[in-house]
């Protein structure tokens, strides 16, 4: 079972390291981790997947990470809904006679073609993380896979401030 | 006008008050050392970086202001991390500063090149690599707000030797954005509500009170609410000093070398009153039957301590000392018609601890013809009358000296409680020393920590300063020894020190005064000799080799299952070097 921490960080020189090293020095060992500029200048969003992780450590998890001084929010995404997504880009050799089933597999799963350079394709996954593994699967019949995956993506869901909730517990 | 980064830096340093920095030269730090004069900081001039930061601690437990080390980059930054690591553990506000390679060679295994801020990012609270001149001033006072605000801690600032030469602007000190460093100031009133119901309803109360009251300044409310509520305090090792020793509420020390009656107190309490403290292994024993009848408060201003270790029924998230003067408002307010609910209970409580206390007081056998450790410290008690600063290293003399000294102040009692530093008493001793010139400031250590800061006499001698080291020397490393013979049947491996230097010689070698003694009638002479010695003293005292320090709870026991007293005591022969 994988639990997920989203934080909100100032985006200075070392704060990833910062963050990493709270989740290693407490021998958690990261499974993904996703971090790109937030919506305010200078804010950047991190979303960090781990697995093995009680409810006691991940509250205790929050708190330390909260005292990283570039740490702004951080949140227990596993005690809060959220809106978990999930980017995947899947490199694909499919043999010429496989060529219609295929493509015809892309769209049933939903999945689009960015790139197509017979036998060549690469094709383009978006959703939560169990989906698109079983949507990876499903390609493994149509040839050797190579494949991207960005990690989970996520938002807390609705507008409480769950950032509150987490200090106190 | 413009001036070099070096010349910045210290004006910065001035800007937040800092009067004396512990450090210790080296290449890039030069333009530093180059402007010093120019400035009215005192530079106190150690014999190894590990020292400068226990210095810088010295000063700052001592005072509660930030203390300040400096060295320079590579080895001497690398020797300050166990004293960082030591200020981290103990919450002591401690600003390092450190020079780094120039920007260009970073990265490049330069000459004296160490990745400090990689290094020391887990043993501080915060650290900044300082990237341009321009930035200095901002780090710095962002530096000594974060080192002594919220649970204080020691902040690194390395600085590249190029940032240290190039020419800028000083600036005026600009509002600080730090948008994820919030500080807990005053506690909720509804946590604080639940807690006086708990505190009035509580049958067999204790107060356990730790470091954040001395940190937080709170003495003087914690001693008001065990006035007001007549519930007994105990202290942390390093709570020691938070609330008088004398006082008739007073339990002395907790824990693992804890009294008698101060662990049963905790054990059979049914509210524990917990202030500034973080339930440490040393403190509660085995977890599953520590005060298992208590309800807990728990204050602390450093969210993640509240829950970490144990569950607190009314958690109060501030500062120590805010929150208790509005509980004591409170308390005050409530209880003439709530303290009569339960008097009764307590003054039989108060009076099971007082028949405990006298059940089993802390003894020894005493001799006429060794020196007892216990001895020694009774009579550094009898003649300082708790007057005294006394620094110590980590052992047996130091839980002796949590059991045997008495303070009546907060910041006379400095050690390494939480990392438990060998070579932490002399040196922090000098540090406490330069911020008290008027004090008796004792170092009081053991013959294994003494040997790993010897140096520092140099800087003891060099200053002149009034530190009066007291060796307890048992020729062992007798706390590892204890272990030995209680818990590995005996067998003393690697743990004698049967080479130990003259102190007579060593101190005249250094040119102070030094005596070495290992008779009982000596004793009393000879440390009012130390005392009454104007300047440094080294003061060798010869023990009683193998006495252990009892009470002890065997570790990964519980407080119950602490041993009072020796079982009939092994001879040396047999188990001991012949």
């Amino acid at each position: 079972m994988m639990q997920a921490i989203s934080l909100l960080v100032e985006n200075k020189p070392g704060v990833l390291a910062r963050i990493t090293g709270m989740f290693t020095s407490r021998g958690f060992n990261i499974e993904s981790l996703t971090m790109a500029p937030a919506e305010e200048p200078g804010l950047t969003r991190i979303t960090v997947l781990i697995a093995g992780c009680n409810e006691n450590q991940r509250v205790q998890l929050v708190k330390q990470l909260e005292k990283i001084v570039h740490v702004v929010e951080a949140v227990d995404l596993s005690a809060v809904k959220m809106v978990p997504r999930e980017l995947a880009l899947v490199k694909i050799d499919v043999a010429a006679e496989q060529q219609i089933n295929f493509l015809n597999h892309v769209n049933a799963i939903g999945a689009h073609l960015v790139e197509s350079a017979p036998p060549s394709y690469t094709v383009e996954l978006v959703g939560d993380g169990d989906t698109l593994s079983e949507h990876i699967s499903s390609l493994k019949k149509f040839g050797k896979l190579k494949v991207a995956r960005s990690g989970m993506l996520a938002m807390v869901q609705g507008q409480k401030d769950a950032k509150v909730e987490s200090v106190k517990s | 006008m413009t001036k070099i980064g070096a010349q910045i830096l210290l004006e910065c340093l001035e800007r937040e008050g800092v009067d004396v920095i512990f450090g210790y030269p080296g290449g890039v730090v030069l333009p530093i050392y180059d402007k010093l004069n120019l400035f009215k900081i005192r530079h106190y001039l150690v014999r190894h970086e590990q020292n400068a930061c226990f210095a810088a601690q010295g000063y700052a437990r001592s005072t509660g202001r930030v203390g300040v080390c400096m060295a320079t980059s590579g080895p001497g930054a690398t020797n300050l991390v166990t004293g960082l690591t030591d200020a981290y553990l103990d919450s002591i506000p401690v600003v390092a500063i450190t020079g780094q390679v120039s920007t260009h060679l970073l990265g490049t295994s330069a000459f004296q090149e160490a990745d400090t801020i990689g290094i020391t990012r887990s043993c501080t609270k915060h650290n900044y690599l300082v990237p341009s001149v321009e930035e200095l001033p901002a780090i710095i006072h962002e530096a000594f707000y974060v080192a002594s605000s919220g649970r204080p801690g020691p902040v690194l600032v390395d600085i590249p030797k190029d940032v240290l030469l190039k020419a800028a602007e000083m600036t005026e000190l600009k509002e600080m954005k730090l948008p994820g460093y919030q500080v807990p100031e005053q506690g909720d009133p509804a946590e604080i509500r639940q807690a006086i119901a708990l505190i009035w309803n509580a049958e067999r109360p204790v107060i356990y009170a730790g470091g954040g009251v001395i940190h937080a300044g709170a003495s003087k409310e914690l001693r008001e609410l065990a006035e007001i509520t007549g519930i007994p305090v105990t202290t942390t090792v390093m709570g020691l000093g938070g609330f008088p020793s004398v006082h008739p509420l007073s339990l002395g020390m907790l824990g693992m070398h804890g009294r008698f009656a101060t662990n049963q107190a905790v054990i059979q309490s049914d509210l524990l009153i917990s202030l500034g403290v973080r339930f440490d292994d040393r403190v509660t024993g085995a977890l599953d039957r520590f005060a298992k009848g208590a309800k807990i408060i728990h204050v602390d201003i450093d969210p993640a301590e509240i829950n970490k270790i144990v569950k607190a029924d009314a958690p109060i998230l501030g500062d120590v000392k805010r929150v208790l003067v509005e509980l004591n408002r409170q308390l005050r307010e409530t209880s003439k018609e709530s303290a009569p609910k339960k008097q009764q209970a307590r003054d039989a409580w108060r009076a099971q601890i007082a028949a405990w206390q006298k059940e089993h007081p802390l003894k020894y056998e005493q001799s006429k013809t060794e020196i007892m450790p216990q001895a020694l410290l009774e009579e550094i008690v009898r003649l300082t009358q708790g007057d005294a600063i006394i620094s110590v290293d980590v052992g047996q003399h130091q839980m002796w000296g949590a059991q045997y000294f008495q303070f009546n102040e907060p910041r006379l009692w400095l050690n390494s409680g939480g990392l438990g530093s060998m070579g932490f008493g002399l040196p922090a001793a000098i540090g406490a020393s330069v911020a008290h010139p008027e004090k008796t400031t004792i170092a009081f250590v053991g013959d294994g920590g003494f040997q790993m800061s010897l140096p520092e006499l140099g800087t003891l001698a060099n200053y002149n300063l009034p530190v009066k080291v007291v060796i307890m020397n048992n020729q062992y490393l007798g706390m590892v020894r204890q272990w030995q013979e209680l818990f590995y049947q005996g067998n003393y491996s690697e743990v004698e020190f049967p080479i130990f230097p003259d102190c007579e010689k060593l101190a005249a070698a250094y040119g102070i005064p030094g005596k070495v003694i290992d008779k009982p009638n000596q004793l009393t002479d000879a440390l009012k000799k130390a005392f009454s010695t104007k300047g440094p003293y080294l003061l060798d005292v010869r023990v009683a080799r193998e006495e252990n320090v009892y009470p002890i709870v065997p570790s990964g026991g519980a407080l119950e299952d602490m041993i009072l007293e020796p079982k009939a005591k092994l001879t040396s022969a047999g188990k001991s070097k012949p």
